[in-house]
């Protein structure tokens, strides 16, 4: 943002504090069902699981207007290009969760048609195990996700530029 | 005044009414599509060259992530077959083929409640989607207690099934067999008067009986251009032949 | 019910020298047909005895034999309410005439063949890949295709 680099540091501690809650509590979700896993993703966002409880029910289907990338399902390497250029459209902050075993490792399918894990070609900020995960499992990452964004500090983001120490 | 040309658009592979991905490159004239040309296999895994790789009853849980919509069907679709080769068709036991029957006929109407409210939440009615996500939970509730797992259950198996199913599986589907035409009733308040659905559905992508059998297109689209015609009737398997269902056909198919 | 009997029969006497052999394998009937008259076979079998559906069309790759593929057409009759395999041997490099013109379906799946396995479809409209892209190297279910793969020079786009 900028203004931080110009406040005194007592302030610039607080203004963390107050933009890393309210960044944590309304994480804007882009839908990004891949596959199998993708089902438990709506689910998690439908009438029992209801997603809207922590703030993250705004999917947007845009990437310029989300800031949380969940990537649901097996990435195939016709598909790599696009994650990856889909990650590079959303505007900073942003965040990835990996939900489900295909996307955080392969999963079973170790062919010559599957990326072994997003990570491969994007950073990834959690990782959801699972054949699918539950939702109650993506409910969970995104309590863990908004912990990290809750306690990140304005020097430790890679997205902006480094204040000079002291 | 210049010369009218079309307009290309690129749509997908990643789009918010493309459940998975589909890439369709279009031709628009105005608001009509003249041409599309779809672009498949974002999603191409690699599952039969897998399968290649692994014993009859390895490759059992990769036909669950074929269509995981309706895991257990493929489940069974998968049994029959290795069934047939093995010739141990007459040896699969009754108690068996009844629950194959009861778990598929409970995941199809899951199936059908996901594409009814996803296809009803692209086309601008999104209420319905809450509504039918609700029972399907409550379905997938069901399938829990019987197999263990929500989505992948991997519970129909060559020479039979998994395990046996209990009280409180029977107490559950009695319950929810009980209410779900109350349930059917609500859904068609919600869409039958809703003018938008209405006007993006009939008369819309009509398909004929003829256009039919030349793409081989089976299954509610043959159904719906008046063919009465289900391969549960046509030629039975798990003793389909002593069941009483009715086939419900349409007459223009078309998408209402 | 037609009887596999009556369409041999009727094939062999259209249809010159195209027929090999048949067999009923549990109770599915094979028709084994020489590959040059695929389209004669199709177009008689869809005009005379009212298949009117091409259920699939795939091939498998047996490594090791002489004609290394096996074209597989299931066709299906809503009249008599049956199915009828057709098949058909290839070597590797031997072309197949596309049965398009038969069935529309035909189309997609001679794509698909010809993206995994690699073989040529005489007069097919729009061969291109289906599931991979343009530009991938080999055709990955052959059986001398590695399961991981092989390193890609392209990709999609
Ligand atoms: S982890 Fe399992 S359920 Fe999820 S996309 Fe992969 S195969 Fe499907």
């Amino acid at each position: 943002m900028g203004i931080e680099q110009k406040l005194p540091p007592v302030l610039a501690t607080n203004l963390e504090k107050v933009v890393g809650l309210c960044r944590a509590n309304s994480i804007w979700p882009m839908t990004f069902g891949l596959a199998c896993c993708a089902l438990e993703m709506m689910v998690a966002s439908s009438s029992d699981y209801d997603i809207a409880r922590f703030g993250a029910e705004a999917f947007r289907p845009s990437p310029r207007q989300a800031d949380m990338m969940i990537v649901a399902g097996t990435v195939t390497k016709k598909m790599a290009p696009m994650v990856e250029r889909i990650y590079n459209q959303i505007s900073d902050p942003k965040w990835v969760i990996a939900y489900g075993s295909c996307a955080c490792s392969g999963g079973i399918f170790n062919t010559y048609g599957t990326v072994q894990g997003v990570d491969e070609i994007i950073p990834v900020d959690v990782y959801v195990p699972g054949c699918p995960p539950r939702p109650e499992a993506l409910l969970a990452a995104i309590m863990k996700l908004q912990k990290k964004i809750k306690s990140e500090k304005f020097s430790d983001r890679p997205d902006l530029p480094k204040v000079a120490a002291g | 005044m210049s010369e009218k040309r079309n307009m290309i658009v690129n749509f997908g592979p990643s789009h918010p009414a493309t459940h998975g991905v589909l890439r369709v490159i279009l031709e628009l004239d105005g608001e009509t599509v003249v041409d599309a040309i779809p672009h498949m296999g974002h999603l191409h895994r690699g599952l039969e060259k897998l399968a290649e790789h692994k014993t009859y009853h390895q490759a059992l849980p990769l036909t669950d992530r074929m269509d995981y919509t309706g895991a257990l069907i493929n489940n069974l679709g998968y049994s029959l077959a290795v069934e047939k080769l093995l010739d141990i068709e007459d040896a699969i036991p009754e108690r068996a083929t009844v629950l194959r029957v009861l778990l598929c006929e409970l995941q199809r109407i899951a199936a059908h409640l996901l594409w009814f409210s996803t296809h009803a939440l692209d086309i601008g009615a999104m209420t319905v989607f809450f509504y039918a996500f609700r029972d399907r939970e409550t379905i997938h509730d069901i399938l829990e207690q019987a197999t263990g797992a929500r989505l992948t259950p991997s519970f129909i198996r060559p020479g039979g099934v998994a395990a046996d199913i209990n009280d409180k599986f029977i107490e559950k589907a009695r319950a929810f067999v009980k209410s779900f035409p109350a349930l059917m009733d609500e859904y068609e308040l919600l869409l039958n008067k809703n003018k938008i659905w209405l006007k993006r559905t009939q008369n819309i992508g009509m398909m004929s009986a003829e256009e039919c059998k030349q793409y081989a297109v089976t299954g509610p689209v043959l159904r719906a251009a008046g063919i009465k015609w289900d391969l549960r009737k046509a030629q039975p398997y798990c003793d389909y032949d002593s069941y009483d269902f009715e086939i419900p056909t349409g007459t223009i198919g078309d998408v209402w | 019910m037609v009887q596999l009997s009556q369409i041999l029969e009727g094939l062999k006497g259209s249809v010159e020298g195209a027929v090999l052999s048949s067999e009923t394998f549990r109770g599915q009937d094979v028709i084994r047909v020489e590959a040059s008259a695929i389209v004669d076979v199709m177009t008689y079998l869809r005009d005379n005895c009212s298949f009117d559906m091409l259920t699939d069309l795939t091939a498998v790759d047996y490594l090791g034999r002489e004609k290394r593929f096996e074209m597989v057409y299931i066709l299906y009759s809503f009249e008599h309410n049956r199915r009828l395999h057709v098949k058909a041997t290839l070597a590797d490099g031997e072309k197949i005439a596309t049965i398009e013109g038969v069935w529309k379906a035909a189309n997609w799946l001679e794509r698909e063949v010809y993206d995994l396995l690699g073989i040529h479809f005489e007069g097919h409209s729009d061969l291109r890949r289906i599931l991979l892209w343009d530009g991938y190297e080999g055709h990955p279910l052959r059986k001398d295709f590695p399961l991981k793969g092989i390193p890609q020079k392209t990709t999609y786009r």
